[in-house]
């Protein structure tokens, strides 16, 4: 209950929650096609469990950010697709926001050096 | 691995599984065939190990959120409470209707609780209560350690002086004299005590200051200052009628002058025997109930010859125990450069914290009885949980109505929980009242060697260790019958009935319960009797003495009174002639230790005559006394007089015993035991031979040159269990002694001569206290104090186990026969005999038994090392111990099967057939 309070405000928001925002913001997707870009974009720097990825999907669910959806063409198996909600929309871009903004902070005092110098 | 993996799936809480566990096991499957083609086999076995991890972690996370929501809806706090509440209601509603079954549990949980609870609170006493003193982690004992030898050393004065003067590690540091007598004079009924003298510091080294008065200061503690004194408590409150009016009052102690200058505190009594390491145990056999200042003259102080004191000290703020030790090692150094010659070789400072040394040697013996304690307790919660698993199956059709009805099966399990918990805390009640009796007994029982008796008690920290051990019980011996009778379901409850059939994982689990009962049964026994054999084996071990009608009494004669040899001579020689003339005294004679009663003397001696010694074989270079650290044989001496070896029916074996002539001026003499004779004058006779001996106190200025005049058998002496020493026996007429025990044998009951000679002792000197009079047969009782108490405790633990363990075997196959009646029926209606029913069912129990016995004496074997240091004479795996424990166990179980058996035999087909 409390939980569920706070993943609709974004609190309580595990970095995996947003990566699985932020997959999903490229479109509909299934559990383990998440996985897979999640997998993509991050270099493999994160190995994902199937059930540490379903409960996180379960209490998105539970919090409103995504939901499911049919797929728009039919499937032969048992697998889930998922949509952003507007309210996952409105979490997931504040949430980039002030990733943003830490990120832009530490540049600023060297943290990060472009790849050539 | 599919299979593996459905399980793990059903791990989840069923809404997780249903909505996701498909879709798991197809993303698992994709990724091992992904992580196949691009990593190989390898990268599959990484994946999986990381998903069995990811699995159990969230199923745990998600088990916990779901019963933190289960108790969100079923609403608050308050009607929890309630819904507790009744549950306590109708489960004692439920246990008044079946009494017998109630007692039973109770009174099984009552004797593991309180048990558990008697042994916890001796933990607790030794353990756990820290030492009564300010800031304890900073008191320590300093000894030097033997490096050839085990145990901590006293200390030479000397050291001590160094230490005392060099260190900068302690704020406080005082030596300690082994405890002496004190004749308490002047005063209605003249008192021996016992006390110790003690250096400036003690008491604020300890952190304890007198209640009233002062402790002593540095200029009470030098040679030839006034006599003070501090005392006891219970002391002043004896003799005094506790009035503050003595402090700085003259007393009269030891016939002399002392002024009182301090009250300590009630229940102080520093240094307790329990207080001290094993090795200097012996000196402080009496709680001490005064002290003096050492005093010690700057020739005494400086001595490093004799070992005599225990040195306690309090640690600076900051300084650790090791950085004290390096301190004092370095110390030690310097002086073993400074005086090579009388440096203590092959010893090492050891700086002990106090607490340390309480627990150190009773440490193990503790854990020992609490591990077979906890044994009883299991193989209680065990006989408990089967009851409650018989009890659930005969009520397996009135759960099955209530889940019909709409019980959940979690009210179910809590309704079942809240009667065990009920039944636990009326068993852990019942068994506080039995602690509080057990208590009684072992503080009754147990030597002050091993516990300090009156510490011994039921505080709060034991009381709520009980409660919580009859809460957790409850809890431990419910939940599994609970969550097996809940699973019952109407359907197979109104087929099959209270005695439905087709439960043979509850048969199995009865088995296995009886199994695991049996083997720690034989554990406990095991321990039992092989504590038993080492007690027959110390009984039967040879004094050397005849112990019967032997009443010995102890004397010390004040210097204030006999100041010199001739009046100690005088009145020793007066007294045996006196008592010698009782006509219910057969002998009568003195000895300074009674045998059994505390360490004798070490002296050492050399063999021949001056100026040719040898020790064994091997010349001396020194031309000075040998020491106790560098001669190759030490001998126990005493110092005896009158009729002694006849009175302790010791055999003369050669030549004479000491007579009249062996006066002061005539030639020294001495007489010595078999074990030197045979070891140092192996083919000749020693009679008239030379002997040289010193002792460890020099005080007494014994003649190092000595003719042999006797051999006498050996005499045990401190202890049953430890070899007997080559001993030397000097005549109290030559070597004259302020404190002998005299030792007289009776016509009759020895106690009957207690009063007779007290009369004489009076009409002597009417102000002599006689103190520690005891039969002989008492204190051979006394010295097997430990090893009767551990066969007591464990007897006792061992016997309960036993009952147990065969009422639990009863309890399951009476379960057995009833569960199988209808069969029984069939077959006797079919012309089985009796002894074909007898065959059935022994033979399960049988079985059941054996692998009991199987099971419990390998455990045995692998535990009962722990005992070897508390045995004598007995080995660990002793064959016959085992073999007889397995056969009164075995006896045992056959007798608590036999019943049910026979039961089985008369049931009536008719009957039995129409059952449900």
């Amino acid at each position: 209950m409390v939980r569920k309070r706070r993943t609709q405000h974004g609190e309580g928001l595990t970095p995996i929650m947003f990566q699985i925002l932020v997959a999903l913001a490229e479109g509909d997707s299934h559990g383990y096609a998440i996985m897979q870009e999640i997998e993509r974009r991050t270099d493999c720097a994160i190995e994902l469990g199937a059930a540490t990825l379903y409960r996180s999907i379960k209490q998105l669910v539970e919090g409103g950010l995504i939901a499911e959806v049919k797929p728009r063409e039919p499937v032969h198996s048992q697998r889930r697709y998922y949509r952003l909600t507007p309210n996952g929309w409105k979490v997931a871009a504040s949430e980039a926001r002030r990733l943003n903004a830490i990120v832009r902070w530490a540049r600023a005092v060297d943290l990060i050096r472009p790849r050539h110098v | 691995m599919k299979r593996l993996l459905h399980r793990l799936l059903r791990l989840f809480p069923a809404s997780f599984r249903d909505q996701y566990g498909e879709e798991m096991l197809e993303f698992l499957a994709l990724r091992t065939r992904d992580i196949r083609r691009r990593q190989g086999w390898l990268g599959v076995l990484r994946i999986w190990i990381v998903n069995a991890f990811d699995i159990s972690r969230v199923v745990l996370v998600e088990r916990w959120e779901g019963t933190r929501r289960a108790v969100h809806r079923t609403g608050t706090f308050r009607s929890f409470v309630a819904d507790s509440w009744r549950d306590v209601l109708y489960a004692a509603r439920s246990l008044r209707r079946d009494a017998a079954f109630t007692a039973a549990v109770v009174l099984t949980l009552a004797l593991g609780i309180g048990g558990t609870s008697v042994i916890f609170s001796l933990v607790n006493a030794v353990l756990l209560r820290p030492p009564p003193y300010e800031d304890h982690d900073r008191v320590v004992g300093i000894w030097e350690r033997c490096k050839h030898c085990s145990g901590d050393a006293p200390v030479p004065a000397g050291d001590f002086s160094d230490w005392k003067a060099e260190s900068q590690s302690f704020t406080h540091m005082a030596a300690i004299s082994t405890s002496r007598s004190f004749n308490i004079g002047g005063v209605d009924r003249p008192e021996r005590v016992s006390g110790v003298a003690a250096s400036a510091g003690f008491f604020e080294a300890l952190g304890v200051l007198p209640s009233l008065g002062r402790p002593f200061r540095p200029q009470d503690d030098h040679f030839g200052a006034g006599n003070v004194a501090i005392l006891s408590d219970d002391l002043w409150r004896r003799q005094f009628g506790a009035s503050p009016e003595v402090i700085n009052k003259p007393i009269r102690i030891n016939a002399e002058t002392y002024t009182v200058v301090g009250i300590m505190p009630p229940g102080f009594a520093f240094p307790r025997q329990s207080e001290m390491p094993s090795t200097v145990r012996r000196w402080f056999d009496k709680m001490p109930d005064l002290w003096v200042p050492l005093a010690l003259s700057s020739e005494e102080a400086q001595d490093r010859s004799v070992r005599r004191f225990a040195v306690i000290a309090r640690l600076r703020e900051g300084v650790t125990l090791e950085q004290a030790q390096a301190e004092l090692r370095v110390i030690d150094r310097n002086i073993a450069a400074e005086y090579p010659d009388e440096a203590a070789e092959g010893h090492a400072v050891a700086v002990v914290a106090i607490r340390e040394q309480i627990v150190r040697d009773i440490r193990p013996v503790l854990l020992l009885l609490l591990g077979a304690v906890g044994f009883v307790l299991l193989i209680a919660c065990a006989n408990v949980a089967s009851l409650l698993g018989i009890r659930g199956v005969r009520r397996r059709r009135e759960l099955a109505v209530r889940r019909a009805l709409g019980a959940s099966r979690g009210r179910v399990v809590r309704q079942l929980l809240a009667e065990s918990v009920f039944l636990a805390w009326l068993g852990g009640g019942l068994g506080l009242v039995l602690a509080g009796v057990g208590v009684d007994v072992v503080s009754l029982l147990s030597s002050s060697s091993i516990i300090r008796g009156r510490d011994i008690g039921l505080d709060v920290r034991v009381v709520g260790f009980t409660l919580s051990v009859a809460v957790m019980t409850g809890i431990g011996f419910g939940l599994i019958p609970a969550l097996r009778s809940s699973r019952a379901n109407v359907h197979e409850a109104s087929q099959g009935g209270a005695r439905g059939g087709g439960v043979p994982t509850q048969r199995l689990f009865g088995h296995f319960v009886v199994v695991g009962q049996l083997a720690l049964a034989v554990v406990l026994l095991v321990a039992t009797g092989l504590t038993l054999k080492s007690l027959i084996r110390l009984h039967q071990v040879d004094v050397g003495i005849n112990t019967d009608q032997m009443l010995t009494m102890n004397l010390t004669l004040p210097a204030a009174k006999y100041p010199d040899d001739n009046a100690i001579r005088a009145f020793y020689t007066e007294l045996f002639d006196r008592v010698a003339a009782l006509p219910q005294v057969q002998h009568v004679g003195a000895i300074a230790r009674v045998p059994l009663t505390g360490h004798w003397g070490i002296g050492w001696f050399t063999l021949g005559t001056p100026g040719s010694f040898e020790r064994a074989g091997q010349p001396v270079q020194r031309s000075g006394p040998l020491r106790p650290g560098d001669q190759a044989c030490c001998a126990s001496y005493q110092v005896v007089g009158g009729a002694v070896f006849k009175a302790l029916g010791v055999a003369l074996q050669r030549g004479r015993a000491f007579t009249e002539q062996d006066r002061e001026g005539a030639s020294a003499v001495a007489i010595i035991n078999e074990q030197l004779a045979r070891r140092f004058f192996p083919n000749e006779d020693p009679v008239g031979k030379q002997l040289g001996v010193w002792t460890d106190i020099d005080a007494f200025a014994i003649s190092p040159v000595r003719r042999i005049v006797g051999v006498v058998g050996d005499i045990k002496q401190a202890d049953l269990s430890e070899e007997v020493m080559p001993q030397i026996f000097l005549p109290q007429s030559q070597v004259p002694w302020r404190s002998l025990s005299l030792v007289a044998r009776g016509t009759a009951d020895p106690a009957a001569l207690t009063v007779a000679i007290r009369r004489e002792v009076r009409a002597l000197d009417a102000e002599l206290p006689i103190a520690d009079i005891a039969t002989m047969r008492t204190i051979i009782a006394r010295s097997v104090a430990d090893p009767r108490f551990y066969v007591v405790v464990l007897g006792a633990f061992g016997m309960v186990a036993l009952v147990l363990a065969a009422l639990g075997a009863y309890g399951v196959i009476s379960y057995l026969v009833n569960e199988r009646a209808k069969e029984m029926g069939i077959r006797i209606a079919l012309g089985a005999r009796a002894v074909d029913i007898i065959k059935l069912i022994l033979g399960t129990g049988i079985l059941v038994t054996v692998l009991g016995l199987g099971l419990g004496l390998s455990l045995a074997l692998a535990l009962t090392r722990f005992l070897a240091a508390m045995l004598f004479e007995v080995a660990p795996t002793d064959p016959a111990t085992f073999a007889g424990v397995s056969v009164v166990l075995f006896l045992s179980a056959v007798v608590a099967l036999y019943f049910p058996a026979r039961r089985a035999t008369k049931l009536d087909p008719v009957t039995s057939l129409r059952l449900d």
